[in-house]
């Protein structure tokens, strides 16, 4: 009988070992590495027609479907970082009364509620939070043709998105022709959003002004 | 998939008949730490990294000197990490990411092993084994912290060689033991087709009365 006990003990403590030691995808990875970059962008648009651009001075932020604008030093961060990377892929920051071909709206989303996010939930109520009178076109809609899979979510995204203001009183809409989208741990610290910007940018090698 | 079973199940049985018919004789079991080697599809397309994490049990059942057959169980995990890439999804879709991929393996295998020198009181043993049954499979794939794990099962078979050195002199059942096994998975999920791995073992075996 004795023998018996300790014979599953043994078992016991090889199946808890064995188990124990297998690794953790999640836990092996750091702030940095747990990050996704991914970016869309309107094929059909030659991206060297575009030539100005001016960008919001503030970021939307939506809080479980609940929009406030903001501006604290991390949402600056990610502005400046916009800009430049902008005006180093050759296209020049005007201001918003300038006719600029394109518009940048920066937003960042927290969604605790449903777990989920996908770019047309987010789309869905794009105006109601980022009102095309500000970019001058007050009464248009907004138009995006990405549609995202869902991730779950566990700590918020940021969201890039650039408007086709050169066409908006052509076309009688606002397009969304590119978007960044910045998902994972740690993603609004001011440090990194350099960084991070830059990855998007780097990624979309056709966005060229020239 | 019948076939599969019907063999199984012939298997299952003759063992339960072969237990139930002489209870007295000695059962023996076989712990050991497994190392775990990918090939073919499995080491290209999904992991290439050497698993160090692993074990196998068995409790056989020796139905003379030089033969025994019993159920094998035991557990091995793969892991591999990938530095950040970029790659294309739908549409114009581009992300940059770090991609994990893991792998957890449960076998449950009948697996019989032949010992040539049966009685011999030799102080090296060699054996082979064969067996076949399925694995429990844990497929994991991670995109930055973004992904999930999707469990199948799969049929399973495994041929290996080995030595068993036993304690003491006299016919013995304890011993520590040393070899190698081929495994063979079938898998066809994800991108991976098979998951055929080598395995290096060394463990314990001994009688249970």
């Amino acid at each position: 009988m004795k023998s018996k006990n300790g014979l599953w003990v043994s078992i016991m403590v090889l199946a808890v070992g064995f188990t124990s030691c297998s690794k953790d995808p999640l836990a092996n990875l750091t702030a940095e590495e747990s990050r996704i970059y991914i970016t869309n962008h309107d094929s059909t648009k030659n991206f060297s027609n575009y030539h100005t651009f001016s960008i919001s001075d503030s970021v939307a932020v939506l809080n479980n479907g609940e929009a406030s604008k903001q501006l604290n030093q991390t949402d600056q961060a990610f502005i400046d970082a916009v800009k430049t990377e902008m005006q180093n892929d050759g296209y020049t920051l005007v201001n918003k009364g300038a006719n600029p071909d394109l518009g940048i709206n920066i937003t960042r989303i927290y969604n605790t509620s449903t777990g989920i996010i996908s770019y047309s939930n987010y789309y869905d109520y794009y105006g109601g939070y980022w009102d095309p009178y500000y970019w001058g076109y007050g009464g248009y809609n907004y138009y995006s043709p990405y549609s995202y899979a869902t991730y779950s979510i566990r700590e918020g995204a940021l969201s890039i998105d650039m408007l086709n203001l050169k066409d908006a009183p052509a076309t009688n809409k606002i397009e969304v022709i590119w978007n960044g989208l910045i998902r994972g741990s740690g993603i609004f610290n001011a440090n990194t959003a350099a960084d991070q910007v830059n990855k998007l940018f780097t990624q979309s090698p056709y966005l060229k002004s020239k | 998939m019948k076939k599969r079973f019907v063999i199984l199940m012939t298997v299952c049985a003759v063992c339960f008949i072969g237990l139930s018919a002489s209870a007295q004789e000695k059962f023996k079991m076989e712990l050991s730490y497994n190392v775990s080697v990918p090939v073919g599809s499995f080491k290209n397309d999904y992991i290439g990294k050497t698993s160090f994490r692993g074990g196998t049990g068995m409790i056989s059942y020796t139905f003379n000197p030089k033969f025994s057959l019993g159920l094998s169980s035991g557990y091995q995990n793969y892991y591999q990490k990938y530095g950040r890439q970029l790659y294309k999804l739908d549409g114009n879709q581009t992300v940059s990411a770090v991609l994990t991929n893991s792998m957890d393996i449960v076998p449950i295998l009948f697996r019989g092993t032949f010992y040539p020198l049966g009685t011999s009181t030799s102080m090296v043993q060699p054996y082979v084994s064969a067996g076949a049954g399925v694995n429990l499979i844990n497929y994991g794939q991670y995109l930055g912290e973004f992904g999930g794990t999707e469990s199948s099962t799969a049929f399973a078979a495994q041929a290996g060689a080995g030595i068993k050195i036993p304690f003491g002199k006299g016919p013995t059942q304890n011993g520590i033991k040393i070899g190698a096994t081929y495994n063979y998975s079938n898998y066809n999920n994800n991108d991976v087709s098979k998951l055929n791995n080598v395995g290096i073992n060394a463990g314990v075996i001994f009688g249970l009365k």
